[in-house]
């Protein structure tokens, strides 16, 4: 029965109305700041107020930050940051309930903004969004008043848009910040490594967003290639950004060994003592500077496919030590396989064998008769089709094949930057093309530096500070090798005498040499022989 | 001491009082002569350099020139810098360069 003197309660079907009104036309607006500050302004005066806040919670310090204010604008200006459980916005959101005060107690507002700002009476509502806390809207009246429970009911309904409307928002802009950084960090050009086919695919999942997916190929100083396939659990932009700091941890142990195994461990022991709980996934191989070995560990991670000659593909016996992340101190072993020339090697994520209701092993099955020994494109395209299909990807999806070329009869050919690291790169390359030429160690350390002189004087001289790039061709032919070297830059001359001793060298290692330098940049030919026995 | 990067070239230094024992490994090029350039120069006040080459499996002109420059930069603070312990493969390569005097083969002298 109601009281004839109290004012009737809105109806609900109303109150639905005046909340739609105060929230529909922000919530066009992109800018998760411009949404709140709309909103409230809208707020400040159906309610009658004189302030209205939006605290959103930070999940990395579980701290209330004030994102959008009216009225009290200097609480966003200053970054103000409230405890859960302390103060008044505080309390609303660890009791997650309105909380009404008539009447400021300093007991329980410790804000000094709120205080300066001569708030008398406040009413806070929490933000929640699938019964998870988002953050606090709160409104401030400068005289002492009652926020009647309709008014109460009306921020609450308020409140639940916002949460969602907020919510939405911050998950677009994670998904889209996570897929960024995802694309910056995997090769979308594997590097380009003489003797090496190589092709790769990483597909997203096409719900939920990007995953921890990574691959990764190196050169190492010492001319071993490292290849990686990892997979960071989670999935959204944490799992992207714990993915980058793992590769970039793991290139840097590269470095520092060349036993897949070594590397592992420490990274293992960087994820336990620097990202506590991050499960991860990886396969580490290094193959041996004339791409004839692989070497390989994996923390939990599915072994690769090896396809040799016309064999059908079978997956390669190695040991699998468990994931890293979660048992620290463990022993980690590294096994050791030929890699015939010709040899295709596929490394992949779970996603791409994986299949509700399926066994791995049907995935396997599915797998092994499209991965064929000729091509390393050809391969990935046929896997990813048979694998996936059109229905695209439930996880993500990476791939990564190479294939050993049999150089047998090809001409070496390399483009390499004009720095002075290249030169070790051109100098790995070479000794695995020559590798089935048998030459005596003379002979290879006579070819070896004979180009190696003729690609220093491309770096030092060819370019200037902006650099450019020095081409390596070098072709059988009959008992000694033709080399070519090529830049297009402008030769800048020889400082004496330094140069003269690389010249010096060059017609030492070889039967004929010649140089042409013109416009276009320089070019030197070197007959170099092949049948000279050690040194006397 | 001692680097154990698997990169194509290594410099360990070992310092007893006024003499310095330099222990060169790997691939000495133009790359390799920056990181020994930077090496030689945190070494300081020492009167006697012997850089062991002994584990030098390449060098080219760029090596030899770094090895030079060492020296001479050693002789102009009075220094003596010898460098011992040669292979016959970098043997080879200074003499066809021209600075065969820039070596001592065999190890070094007691």
């Amino acid at each position: 029965m109601p009281v004839p003197d109290e004012p009737a309660a809105p109806g609900e079907a109303e109150r639905l109305r005046r909340i739609e009104a105060l929230t529909d036309a922000a919530l066009g607006e992109v800018a998760v700041e411009a949404l709140l500050t709309q909103v409230l302004e809208r707020v400040r005066e159906l309610l009658d107020v004189q302030t209205a806040v939006v605290l959103l919670l930070d999940e990395g310090t579980g701290d209330l930050v004030a994102t959008a204010a009216i009225g009290l604008e200097a609480e966003v200006r200053r970054g103000v940051r409230v405890r859960v459980g302390s103060g008044f916005a505080g309390q609303v959101a660890s009791g997650r309930r309105p909380i009404v005060l008539d009447d400021i107690g300093q007991a329980v507002v410790d804000s000094p903004i709120l205080l300066e700002r001569g708030l008398r009476s406040l009413l806070g509502v929490p933000l929640v969004v699938d019964g998870r806390l988002v953050g606090v809207l709160h409104v401030g009246s400068t005289r002492s008043r009652h926020f009647e429970p309709d008014e109460v009911h009306l921020l609450e309904g308020v409140a639940e848009r916002l949460a969602a409307a907020v919510e939405a928002r911050r998950s677009l802009v994670e998904q889209a910040a996570a897929s960024a950084l995802q694309r910056s960090l995997i090769p979308d050009r594997l590097p380009t490594i003489p003797g090496l086919e190589m092709a790769a695919r990483y597909l997203p999942a096409g719900v939920g967003g990007v995953g921890g997916d990574w691959y990764d190929v190196f050169v190492l100083p010492s001319g071993h290639v490292g290849v990686v396939m990892g997979d960071v659990i989670g999935r959204g932009l944490e799992a992207a950004v714990v993915m980058g700091r793992l590769r970039s941890a793991l290139r840097s142990y590269a470095l520092t060994s060349l036993d897949p195994a070594e590397v592992l461990v420490r990274l293992d022991h960087k994820i336990q003592h620097f990202e506590a709980g991050k499960m991860t996934t990886v396969l580490y191989a290094v193959l041996d500077p004339t791409l004839s070995t692989v070497e390989i560990a994996s923390a939990g991670h599915p072994l690769p496919m090896m396809v040799t000659g016309d064999g059908p593909a079978r997956m390669i016996d190695a040991t699998v030590d468990p994931p890293l992340g979660v048992i620290g101190g463990l022993r980690r072993r590294s096994t050791k396989l030929e890699l015939p020339a010709g040899a295709l090697l596929a490394l992949y994520t779970d996603g791409l064998v994986e299949r509700r209701g399926e066994s791995l092993d049907k995935g396997f099955e599915r797998l092994a008769p499209v991965l064929v020994a000729a091509s390393a494109e050809a391969s990935c395209t046929s896997a990813i089709s048979a694998m996936l299909g059109d229905e695209g990807t439930r996880d993500d999806t990476a791939l990564l094949v190479l294939r050993s070329e049999d150089p047998s009869g090809e001409p070496f050919r390399m483009a390499a930057r004009a720095v002075p690291p290249s030169l070790a790169e051109v100098r790995a390359a070479l000794r695995r093309w020559l590798a089935p030429l048998g030459l005596t160690d003379q002979s290879l350390m006579m070819v070896l530096l004979a180009v190696g002189e003729a690609v220093a004087n491309a770096v030092e001289h060819a370019y200037g500070p902006d650099g450019g790039t020095v081409e390596v061709e070098v072709a059988v032919e009959h008992d000694h090798l033709v080399a070519t070297v090529r830049d297009h830059g402008r030769w800048r001359g020889s400082p004496a005498p330094d140069r003269g001793r690389g010249m010096r060298i060059m017609r030492a290692c070889t039967v004929d040499m010649a140089v042409d330098t013109s416009d276009g940049g320089t070019e030197v030919r070197l007959q170099i022989p092949t049948t000279v026995r050690g040194p006397a | 001491m001692t680097s154990d990067q698997p990169g194509s070239f290594s410099v360990d230094v070992l310092r007893d009082g006024d003499r310095a024992t330099i222990t060169l490994g790997g691939e000495l090029d133009m790359y390799a002569s920056g990181v020994l350039n930077e090496r030689l120069s945190e070494l300081g006040d020492v009167l006697e350099i012997d850089v062991d080459a002994g584990a030098v499996t390449f060098i080219d002109s760029a090596g030899l020139r770094a090895l030079l420059v060492a020296r001479e930069a050693a002789r102009d603070r009075g220094v003596a810098l010898r460098v011992t312990s040669v292979s016959p493969e970098v043997t080879w390569v200074a003499d066809v360069a021209g600075v065969t005097d820039l070596l001592v083969e065999g190890p070094a002298p007691t």
